[in-house]
């Protein structure tokens, strides 16, 4: 950072020495203490010159301004990496306490009351111990997955939005499942982006509820599909990557369909292309059960 | 160069006192009124001191004078703003380039439309007034803009360099 600041106070230094010098000679002309050839032509060479030295120096200051939108740009994709340990230490927490749980549980059935007492004292030690800010926290179930998945799509330079309206808790479908489902089709959407020639590098995951259905949508600016290939894409082993490939959709649909739901492509030319699964509400029935 | 009392407070330490605020003001660095005030009892001697040596050997000094007053104004930055040498340097320079942009810009005006010359500027202490205070415009405007609005145009404060408004 210091080294760069340097540079940069270098540039500035050679653009006011510049600057210094042609406002001189052009004061000293026109106070007739230099004489350097033809007036009319001399004054119109330095006038330009003046002019471009002070837009230089603007220019640099607006070169700068972005260079400064970066450096924010990288500070955000460190705060989602950290994040992301973030997600693996809850992750990680919960698998513990899975643990502890069953561990308490033995005990109590081993009527070893003082031994759960000291271990109780000993967790909730720990408990306090932990730092977990609120604003690091997720919102959604999914964010889990759509962070990493966020911090890959910047990193091909793709721009990646998420509008969770809903939590998808509520449908008819494990977590396990529907984190596949995600994750496949954002992996898919970052590979067809990110070769793609085009301005302005998009996916959007969207998510809410309408109706009895909870849906789902992967969109990507990449290129289209085209209606001949639409079914095609579904089939086991269709790939455009080459060998042993292809299987990624299949799986998405076979998994989506096993719990009632369905998923639908849409793929348009000034558009880019879309995946929405829609995916059943849990009955009340079920829920009970479980 | 006949100096008087006058000219020396009225012109010059106006002029120094404008480029000193505006040369640092504009990177972003202020100091205290003790600080300023010996930055410019210094500069305003240095000033009167080669103007009154150079015009005793050279009869043009106007051409070595800014230069000398330049690294002048870097030494006492450096000393008594207690800042590295690079950011001296471009303080001095950002005040010489806003007032030597007055100049320019008068210059052309003047010489374009009111055909006047150098010795009739020199000569008459009215039109030096007027003219003076003319070269000093842009000056008096930045440290307005410095003062009220605390524009910078670039931040020597800051570790990272930043530019830009504070």
């Amino acid at each position: 950072m210091k080294r760069s600041t340097s540079k940069l106070k270098y540039v500035v230094f050679l653009l006011l020495i510049q600057s210094f010098w042609l406002l001189m000679t052009g004061v000293w002309r026109g106070l007739d203490i230099i004489n350097l050839g033809p007036k009319f032509l001399l004054d119109i060479i330095l006038f330009i010159a003046v002019g471009l030295s002070v837009f230089s120096i603007i220019m640099i200051k607006e070169i700068f301004k972005v260079i400064n939108k970066e450096m924010q740009f990288k500070i955000q994709k460190i705060e989602l990496k950290e994040k992301e340990k973030l997600n693996k230490n809850l992750r990680i927490q919960k698998h513990d306490f899975a643990n502890h749980l069953q561990t308490i549980y033995g005990m109590i059935q081993l009527e070893k009351e003082d031994e759960v007492k000291a271990y109780i004292q000993d967790l909730n030690h720990e408990l306090a111990n932990t730092k977990l800010y609120q604003n690091e926290l997720s919102n959604s179930v999914l964010d889990s997955i759509l962070i990493p998945k966020k911090l890959k799509a910047m990193q091909a330079g793709i721009q990646f939005n998420c509008q969770i309206e809903d939590e998808i808790t509520g449908v008819q479908m494990s977590l396990k499942k529907i984190f596949r489902i995600v994750s496949n089709l954002i992996d898919n959407a970052i590979d067809a982006t990110k070769d793609f020639n085009s301005k302005d590098k998009l996916i959007k995951v969207l998510g809410k509820y309408k109706g009895n259905e909870y849906v789902l949508s992967v969109y990507n600016s990449g290129p289209i599909i085209e209606k001949n290939l639409l079914t095609e894409i579904l089939k086991p082993g269709f790939s455009t990557k080459g060998e042993d490939r292809g299987f990624g959709l299949y799986i998405i649909k076979s998994l989506i369909e096993e719990n009632d739901g369905r998923l639908e492509i849409k793929s348009e030319k000034r558009y880019g292309t879309e995946f929405i699964c829609y995916l059943p509400r849990e009955r009340k029935s079920e829920r009970k059960a479980n | 160069m006949q100096i008087s009392i006058m000219k020396s407070l009225f012109f010059i330490y106006v002029k120094d006192l404008l480029l000193v605020y505006v040369g640092l003001g504009i990177n972003s660095i202020k100091l205290s009124k003790m600080n300023y005030f010996k930055i410019l009892l210094y500069f305003t001697a240095g000033e009167i001191i080669v103007t009154i040596l150079l015009g005793k050997y050279i009869t043009n000094i106007h051409v070595l004078k800014s230069y000398i007053l330049c690294l002048l104004l870097i030494l006492l930055y450096k000393r008594f703003a207690n800042i590295d040498w690079l950011s001296a340097v471009i303080s001095s320079l950002s005040g010489y380039v806003i007032y030597l942009l007055g100049g320019f810009i008068n210059l052309q005006i003047l010489s374009y439309f009111f055909s006047l010359k150098t010795d009739v500027i020199l000569k008459s202490d009215y039109i030096y007034s007027i003219i003076f205070y003319l070269f000093n415009f842009p000056l008096l405007i930045s440290a307005w803009l410095i003062y009220r609005f605390n524009f910078i145009l670039f931040d020597l404060d800051d570790e990272e360099f930043k530019f830009g408004h504070k």
